[in-house]
């Protein structure tokens, strides 16, 4: 069972970053990197597998492809933010964090502002 | 990549702390501080390979399609 496993690397890592936090604190933070990116790599099989399911069924309906794209890219960059963001925080550079969370923020709005702008087009062309 | 690696990093940290401890004890500072940067270093080259990996794998699953 693959969540037991999960859990019990997350309960050990979590131990071993407490061992390590009062003596060598730099290296309990490169610990904990080291273990949440190992579990990521655990259930990348699992998010493959659904991405697939998912991509078969947008095809079956005639979702546009581009569409899909750009929503898988809108959920990588939120991940990819809130990993970082978390790591730094944790490590204690609260107002860092708080500024890749802004970055992230400004490029999926920056990314989306094409479907935006062709929603729009869409309405006018509707109202004309 | 095995979970072995988790246990790496924490037995190279607490070493690098008590040869930190011991170097301080016997008045030799400036290898302790060597010590220490070499603990680090090995360490930090370790947890950027896998970032690097992560972030690669993750660019291709989230991007590709």
């Amino acid at each position: 069972m693959e969540i037991i496993r999960i859990s019990a690397i997350g309960i050990i890592t979590a131990f071993c970053v407490l061992i390590l936090k009062e003596s060598k604190s730099e290296m309990a933070m490169l610990l904990g990197i080291v273990g949440s990116t190992f579990i990521i790599f655990m259930l990348l099989d699992y998010i493959s597998g659904i991405f697939n399911v998912i991509k078969n069924l947008t095809q079956r309906v005639g979702i546009n492809a581009d569409l899909l794209k750009l929503v898988f890219k809108v959920m990588g960059i939120g991940f990819i933010t809130e990993f970082s963001a978390d790591i730094i925080e944790e490590s204690g550079s609260k107002s860092l964090a708080t500024k890749v969370v802004i970055a992230g923020k400004i490029i999926i709005f920056a990314i989306s502002l094409p479907v935006i702008i062709s929603l729009f087009d869409l309405i006018a062309e509707l109202m004309v | 990549m095995d979970i072995g690696i988790i246990f790496k990093i924490a037995a190279v940290g607490i070493l690098t702390a008590v040869v930190n401890q011991i170097l301080k004890k016997a008045d030799k500072d400036e290898i302790a501080t060597l010590t220490t940067l070499a603990g680090l270093v090995m360490v930090l080259l370790m947890v950027v390979d896998m970032i690097a990996q992560l972030f690669d794998t993750l660019k291709i699953l989230f991007e590709m399609y």
